[in-house]
């Protein structure tokens, strides 16, 4: 029956590429209309293209074999069995093309969302050191993060630790420092652990929405050493733990080094008590240079650890602190016994509890700070004319990585330019 | 004032009669081998109060002696009663009295047909030392017996050259020989290799023994071909006691305490909760385990005074038919409740530093209820002429170790305050049952088919289990505020299940054919062994976190008891651990030749042993493995050589070369992986069994039965020594392994000296050994590259193998006065500095400080077979300590850390008194 399915998988695919070859012929590309293909079951090994607009439904763990590639195309719903929880496996090479008005979706039947607030119903992408590159853009990737099991494909494979399953897995695993991560414009919400969880790789994550992940530990990106990786643009709301959790860890080449600029950081650490908690924390001699990020009601600031924290080299300027409430403007305090940070020399310090509010356009700044945990579509955190993230941040630092871009798929992907506010969002 | 006039002329008196009756008769009494007669009774037939026994050197001395005519006799167990006629004439005189005595012909049968010898004596450990061609030590029974200890792990250290590693309670676990690490010794019972509750190597843990099931233990330096080839250190074989001449019962009861519970509480828990087996066993592996399946009584704590100690041994003995049919049936049982206080630092290396800084500080206490029990079994049969002989062994050990382990954690990372010492803190709690088991059964016959050739065999089943079921860990957060530490908030709980079994069959045959040529006597022998091995290891592991409700929960406020807490499932199908479930086998097959030359002075054993191992293993939930099931199979051939001079009576030369193998631990194969927080680690399948080449030089002389004085030197060269290091993969050279592999060629050679001495009342033994080794591995070093980033690179390090001491020291001083039936003795041991822990880095290793232990033990025989005795051990409260040597002056604020290298770890255990009565029957 797999088989079978198969079959009329590839045969679809091969009528897909014939079709575009005729196309080519006949030279009246955009005329022809894609139509809307029946949905389809997969399980095993996936490679092609899933055509625009389609529903794909994975019954069992996917991969993409060694040497081959996945595009998935705008619009295009992966609905993971819920029952089986599937994790999606990547070999070759992964290409998800959803855009800003029809993105593709990796997600679960939505009447399994309410009875699991932090997911776990699907896997992740978990790559193998095989994998050369992976572009995710305008995506939306929800409710997965779910244990590993003995009988899990990342266990048997021994991609995801392996040795002691029974581990949440993140929304994305890479594990070798030449992988490349386009990862833009996505939204990722409701995963039971870690996001992006990275072990070796060069990564470009921007523009990106994070909200509502990790039940009660799990960082929007942790990485360890290996990785090159330049973070901008991105909100996020309601995570466990940090957004960042940066170490050079295991010694792998290169030493990570992290350029995160112009991310909006909102009410997130609260769901772990432990001394790492927060909204960045730097250790074992990671270098980072962190500029014109804005930081919200959240559980500590910049935090390192005091006996083994960031590789001298770093730069930490131009970062804004707000906390609406004493708990929370009391934890943005610098403390060198605690490792607690400055915002920089040209940082803004909310001192006490709502000094210094960066006025958000449309968000309760004063409600729910580390309880709140659902996120309302509705909010708006450009900022209100008089904010004074407005022209606060420094736009011409050099330390990008990508600002000559880093090519995916054909494609070079070009960090974004810094902009002269604090935070993701400037003025409206 | 009346009564001191009175004393007065007591003493008085006392003078005066001393001086009446001062005539001294002292003399030597030897038996017809000129071996002290120890323990020989002398008396004057007309003066019973007047009488001495012979000492150790065989010596006495009669003091008082009256003036005129005495007979003096002289009996002694075996031996004709011997009487001499001395007069003495003279208040000052001495008189020497010299005897030697003569075999009771009655006895000396006994003695050939059922061998009624003390088996279990000091002399018999002399004599069998003295005629051995291997270069072997002897620890015999009786000096077990006499000894503070009370496991064969703390008897082995007592032997020269052989140093132990010690368990988390400060006993002895493993045996360290001449500084060759445990994996390159085997642990023998009655010369069988027994198989271990290990769920890794082949290592038998010592301390699963009780010391008084044993008639001696002997440790082998050498071996000859028709010992099993793999002890490149040397074998540890534990000859159990065997059936009495006559009927026998002997029975002791001790108590004891450890002064580690005089400060502080005993932690226990109701194990009796403990499920054997997982959820995943219990009810299959689609099963989705709930909070149900972890009872909450194994992190229900209490506190109290542990109740004494209790150590019991029972042995029964007697020969039916004719004295033809030998049984013996022995028992020990010990109940004793352990504990240590350890201080442990967690560190790391930080950039290009390079003494590691210290990130956290872990106190750890330890309560350990400790319940070994011992049985063994023997039976023999010699048939009615004394042609055959057959005997049957039957032992089973069983250890549990019922521990909790309390420990607070500070956290110098993050939130710790050097001015006022407010820290984030852990805690966690550990509820841990190991049981570890061995059973052994052995046939075994010995046929004199011809008047000169012997056929031996042997058949063998052995189990070895280890269980550690619900294993359970209770994590905890909380700070450090103005001294007071409080707990604030859970963290997690997990819950284990490990167990593994080892089961060996195993068969020995060979053929001994003696003949005399000329003035030569010629020894062949031929022999085969084979073994099968089947091993199963089986780890499943549950993590629990509170329910999100509950995260907040804080102790004291919202839950008073542990057993409150909500918990939820966070893995419902438990992980069953990959790496470490999986089946081993090893079959082993061997033969070998040997002939022993016997021409004048010389002694010249020669002779070669094949052996063809199959080891294997297939991992059950492979995880991407290359290999998930391998073997390795190869065949050695180990030459042996042992030339044996005798330069005079008592005075011998022993020169001996051996070829020896280490095998591969059955883990160490399987291409496991466990990623730690740094590297992760991973098995090799391509190990390669390490082979050495071993010279031994001694000097033995034994000036009389009890004493020896030994010298020697040994030379060992080892070829693929298994070390563990840190790795690149061959493929992705990004990823760091720490794994075994094989490193060029170790050297490892030293010097040993070990003399016993006895006077009259007095001895003292003493050993030293000095070792050298050095092996060359590689380590990593981080350095700033030429963009100023982060690199590791790999380096070379000589550094000595793990485990060896440059310096191993024992002495023991004993007092006997067999006249007053005491015993006593002190007893030193010094094992040198050693590595402890081989780091990444390179200068990183950790080292374990040199120490030194003092124990003590004294005993008592009353009349009627009755005698009390006492232990104290660990009478310095010998910490162990754990260094890195140099310091990083990041480190200095941090306790404990003022030395001039920086300490890991520091453990207390105590001190440990037992007191006892042991009463013995023997007819006679």
């Amino acid at each position: 029956m797999k088989n079978l399915k198969k079959m009329f998988y590839v045969l679809a695919i091969t009528g897909a590429v014939l079709t575009g070859c005729k196309k080519e012929d006949t030279e009246k590309k955009e005329e022809i209309p894609t139509p809307t293909p029946a949905p389809q079951s997969v399980s095993g090994a996936v490679e092609g293209t899933w055509t625009k607009g389609s529903t794909v439904n994975v019954s069992g763990s996917i991969y993409v074999d060694k040497g081959k590639s996945l595009k998935i195309e705008e619009g295009v719903t992966v609905l993971f069995d819920a029952n089986v929880q599937p994790e999606f496996i990547v070999k070759g090479n992964l290409y998800v093309m959803g855009t800003a008005a029809s993105p593709v979706k990796l997600t679960v039947d939505e009447s399994k969302k309410a009875a699991a607030p932090y997911g776990s119903l699907w896997g992740g992408i978990i790559c193998s050191p095989d994998v050369q590159e992976l572009v995710i853009t305008n995506a939306i990737i929800e409710y997965g993060g779910a244990a590993t099991t003995e009988e899990s494909m990342a266990v048997k494979e021994g991609l995801y630790k392996a040795d002691e399953p029974g581990e949440h897995v993140p929304a994305i695993y890479m594990v070798n420092p030449n992988t490349k991560l386009v990862f833009k414009g996505n939204t990722v919400n409701h995963f039971a652990e870690d996001v992006i969880y990275i072990e070796g790789g060069k990564l470009l994550i921007s523009n990106n929405t994070f909200y509502t992940n990790g039940e009660t530990g799990g960082e929007v990106i942790n990485l360890k050493s290996g990785v090159i990786a330049d973070v901008a643009f991105n909100l996020v709301y309601s995570q466990s733990t940090n957004f960042l959790k940066l170490s050079n860890g295991g010694d792998k080449q290169p030493q990570t080094h992290v350029v995160a600029y112009n991310n909006t950081v909102v009410n997130v650490g609260w769901r772990y008590a432990k001394i790492k908690g927060g909204s960045v924390y730097l250790e074992e001699g990671v270098r980072v240079d962190l500029f014109n990020n804005l930081f919200a009601n959240n559980r500590w600031g910049i935090k390192e650890d005091i006996e083994d924290g960031r590789d001298s080299r770093s730069t930490i300027d131009y970062n804004y602190f707000f906390g609406a409430d004493a708990t929370s403007a009391e934890q943005f305090q610098p403390d060198s016994a605690n490792g607690i940070l400055s915002p920089g020399t040209n940082g803004i310090l909310g001192t006490t509890a709502g000094d210094k509010d960066p006025k958000f356009v449309n968000f309760p700044i004063n409600t729910g700070i580390g309880k709140e945990v659902a996120f309302d579509a509705s909010w708006d955190f450009y900022l209100q004319a008089g904010s004074l993230a407005i022209d606060a941040g420094k736009a011409d630092f050099a330390q990008l990585h990508w600002k000559s871009g880093i090519t995916a798929g054909g494609v070079t992907y070009t960090s974004p330019t810094p902009a002269n506010f604090i935070g993701a969002f400037g003025a409206k | 004032m009346r009564m001191q006039g009175l004393k007065g002329l007591m003493l008085l008196y006392l003078f005066l009669s001393f001086k009446g009756y001062a005539a001294t008769i002292k003399g030597r009494i030897v038996d017809v081998n000129e071996e002290a007669a120890v323990g020989a009774i002398i008396t004057l037939e007309e003066f019973t109060g007047i009488h001495d026994v012979a000492g150790l050197d065989g010596t006495f001395r009669l003091t008082n002696v009256p003036l005129g005519t005495h007979v003096v006799k002289i009996t002694y167990v075996g031996m004709k009663s011997f009487k001499q006629t001395i007069s003495v004439s003279n208040d000052s005189q001495t008189i020497t009295l010299n005897a030697k005595l003569e075999y009771n012909t009655a006895t000396i049968e006994d003695v050939t047909i059922v061998g009624i010898k003390d088996e279990s004596s000091d002399y018999t450990a002399r004599k069998l030392e003295r005629s051995s061609d291997k270069i072997i030590n002897i620890i015999s029974g009786k000096t077990i017996q006499l000894s503070p200890d009370i496991t064969v792990a703390n008897v082995v250290q007592r032997v020269s050259g052989v140093s132990i590693e010690r368990n988390n309670n400060g006993d002895g676990q493993y045996a360290i020989i001449r500084g060759m690490d445990k994996r390159y010794n085997y642990t023998l019972v009655n010369g069988v290799k027994i198989p271990s509750p290990d769920n890794k190597y082949r290592y038998v843990p010592l301390d699963i023994f009780p010391a008084e099931l044993l008639e001696r233990l002997e440790v082998y330096k050498s071996l000859t071909p028709n010992m099993e080839g793999d002890a490149i250190g040397g074998a540890v074989n534990m000859v159990m006691r065997d059936a009495p001449g006559k009927f026998y019962v002997s029975a002791n009861i001790a108590t004891g305490y450890s002064e580690m519970f005089f400060d502080r509480a005993f932690e226990s828990y109701d194990q009796s909760f403990i499920n054997t087996l997982s959820p995943y066993e219990q009810h299959g592996k689609t099963y989705r385990a709930t909070v149900n399946d972890f009872p909450t009584e194994l992190v229900d704590y209490k506190s109290s005074a542990p109740p004494p100690n209790i150590i019991g041994g029972l042995a029964i003995g007697n020969r039916f038919f004719n004295k033809r049919l030998g049984v013996i049936v022995a028992g020990s049982y010990q109940n004793t409740y352990r504990g240590s206080n350890s201080l442990f630092f967690e560190s790391d290396n930080v950039d290009t530093n390079k003494v590691v800084v210290i990130k956290e500080m872990n106190t750890r206490y330890y309560s350990e209820q400790q319940r070994r029990l011992g049985v063994h079994a023997k039976i023999d049969y010699r048939f009615k002429s004394p042609r055959h002989h057959l005997q049957w062994y039957n032992a089973a050990m069983d250890l549990q170790n019922i521990q909790v382990r309390n420990t607070t954690n500070v956290n110098y990372s993050a939130g710790y305050d050097k001015t006022t010492g407010d820290a984030s803190m852990a805690f966690d709690m550990r509820s841990r049952m190991i049981r570890q088991k061995i059973y052994n059964s052995t046939l075994q016959g010995e046929h004199h088919l011809f008047s000169n050739l012997t056929a031996r065999w042997s058949a063998v089943y052995s189990l070895a289990t280890s269980q550690t079921p619900d294993n359970t860990k209770l994590s905890f957060y909380g700070k450090r505020e103005d001294g007071i530490d409080s707990m604030l908030f859970v963290d997690q709980m997990s819950r284990r299940w490990e167990h593994n079994s080892d089961q060996d069959l195993s068969g020995y045959a060979s053929l001994t054919y003696q003949h005399q040529a000329g003035k030569s006597k010629l020894e062949w022998e031929v022999g085969s062994m084979y073994r099968q091995k089947t091993r199963k290891n089986f780890y499943n592991n549950y993590t629990l976190k509170t329910n999100v409700a509950h995260q907040h929960d804080v102790w004291q406020k919202d839950f008073t008891s542990f057993t409150q807490i909500q918990w939820m499932v966070q893995n419902p199908q438990g992980s069953v651990g990959q790496a470490l479930t999986y089946n081993a086998s090893e079959n082993i097959t061997a033969g070998y030749a040997m002939m022993k030359w016997n021409v004048w002075r010389f002694i010249f054993v020669a002779g070669a042993r094949l052996e063809h191992t199959n080891q294997g293993y297939e991992l059950l939930y492979p995880a991407g493995e290359q290999y998930p099931i391998g073997e390795q199979i190869y065949t050695d051939i180990l030459p042996s050589a042992q030339l044996k001079y005798q330069i005079m009576n008592n005075h011998y030369l022993k020169a001996t070369y051996y070829k020896a193998i280490n095998r591969p631990g059955f883990f160490e194969v399987v291409p496991y992986r466990v990623t730690n927080e740094e590297y992760a680690e991973r098995g090799n399948p391509n190990l390669k069994r390490a082979i050495a080449d071993n010279i031994d030089l001694r000097y033995e002389c034994f000036p009389n039965p009890n004493d020896q004085l030994m010298l020697g030197v040994f030379y060992k060269k080892i070829k693929d020594p298994i070390e563990y290091t840190l790795q690149p993969d061959a493929l992705r050279g990004q990823n760091v392994y720490y794994t075994p592999g094989n490193f060029g060629t170790a050297v490892n050679y030293g010097a040993e000296f070990d003399m016993i001495k006895y006077f009259k009342n007095f001895g003292y033994k003493v050993n030293y050994t000095y070792t050298n080794s050095t092996i060359t591995t590689t380590k990593s070093k981080r350095i700033r590259n030429d963009q100023g980033n982060l690199e590791l690179v790999s380096i070379e390090q000589t550094r000595p193998l793990y485990g060896q001491s440059n310096h191993i020291a024992n002495a023991a001083f004993l007092y006997k006065n067999m006249k007053r039936g005491i015993d006593a003795q002190l007893a030193f041991n010094y094992t040198g500095e050693r590595i402890n822990t081989v780091a990444q880095f390179v200068e990183s290793d950790l080292w374990q400080k040199a120490f030194i232990q003092m124990d003590a033990s004294a005993e008592k025989t009353l009349k009627g077979g009755v005698t009390i005795f006492a232990k104290v051990n660990n009478i310095l409260n010998t910490p162990l300590e754990v260094y890195v040597k140099g310091k990083n002056p990041q480190n200095n604020y941090k306790p404990e850390q003022e030395g001039d290298n920086t300490l890991i770890r520091r453990d207390y255990y105590q001190r440990s008194y037992i007191i006892g009565v042991r009463w013995k029957l023997q007819t006679t």
